[in-house]
């Protein structure tokens, strides 16, 4: 089990936009991917666990990954979600 | 806060989401939420083409944020036959949430969209929702579960 920490920077926080763009990539690893924000947990591979979050702007979000291809899969979806939560985006 | 029976249109006879996003925009106007209809409507479809959300489950959750709306607020279409979304599983859609929010609005709209979220990920709300009929029943059924 690999773990990331990321905080969201966006101001819009983890809207369905990013959110949606994050799903799809999970959906294509094999490990298990969760989101987890205030101790609530998230299957990263469902569009409405994740929306459930209603992670704002400033709180931290942790990514697991576990599986067999965790180490890949964390490089990749960290990488994503820190750009899509990290980018200057229009509202 | 933001949610009474003239916010539930049912049993339109739409056949496609711009005019579902319209008549919902309209009603927002009527009830004196929204100052510029094309404006809203615009904003909706903007966001829309960037990604869908059509989140499956036969449901959608538009949303706009412009400052044409005045207040946050909910409003609920249901069709009487099934349009095409390009939802993320691929399914038609007959249930729509537009949430319209201010254009300085913050994190309203991620909350509202939360609150959905978490409601839509039972299968047991989902059917429930998908299986009324009358706006007072739907009004009923969302009054629980929205605050």
């Amino acid at each position: 089990m690999l773990t990331q920490q990321i905080q969201i920077a966006d101001v819009a926080g983890l809207h369905a936009r990013p959110a949606t763009e994050f799903v799809k990539r999970a959906q294509s690893v094999q490990s298990q991917v969760t989101l987890v924000c205030r101790g609530r947990e998230a299957n990263g591979k469902s569009i409405l666990s994740i929306l459930a979050l209603g992670a704002i702007s400033g709180e931290n979000l942790t990514l697991r990954v576990e599986g067999p291809d965790e180490v890949a899969a964390l490089r990749m979806l960290g990488t994503q979600l820190n750009s899509l939560l990290n980018a200057v985006e229009e509202a | 806060m933001l949610f009474s029976e003239d916010q539930i249109l049912m049993d339109l006879t739409v056949t496609t989401k711009e005019e579902l996003i319209r008549q919902l925009v309209l009603q927002a106007a009527a009830s004196g939420k929204v100052t510029n209809v094309e404006e809203v409507i615009a904003s909706v479809l903007k966001r829309e083409a960037m990604s869908s959300t059509g989140f499956g489950k036969g449901i959608a959750i538009p949303h706009g944020q412009t400052e044409a709306v005045l207040e946050p607020s909910l409003w609920v279409g249901k069709t009487r036959t099934r349009i095409e979304w390009n939802s993320l599983d691929g399914e038609p859609v007959q249930i729509v949430f537009l949430i319209l929010v201010p254009a300085t609005a913050q994190s309203e709209h991620l909350n509202i969209l939360a609150q959905l979220a978490r409601k839509l990920m039972h299968d047991e709300f989902v059917e429930s929702i998908h299986s009324t009929t009358s706006a007072k029943e739907m009004m009923d059924i969302l009054s629980q579960s929205i605050q």
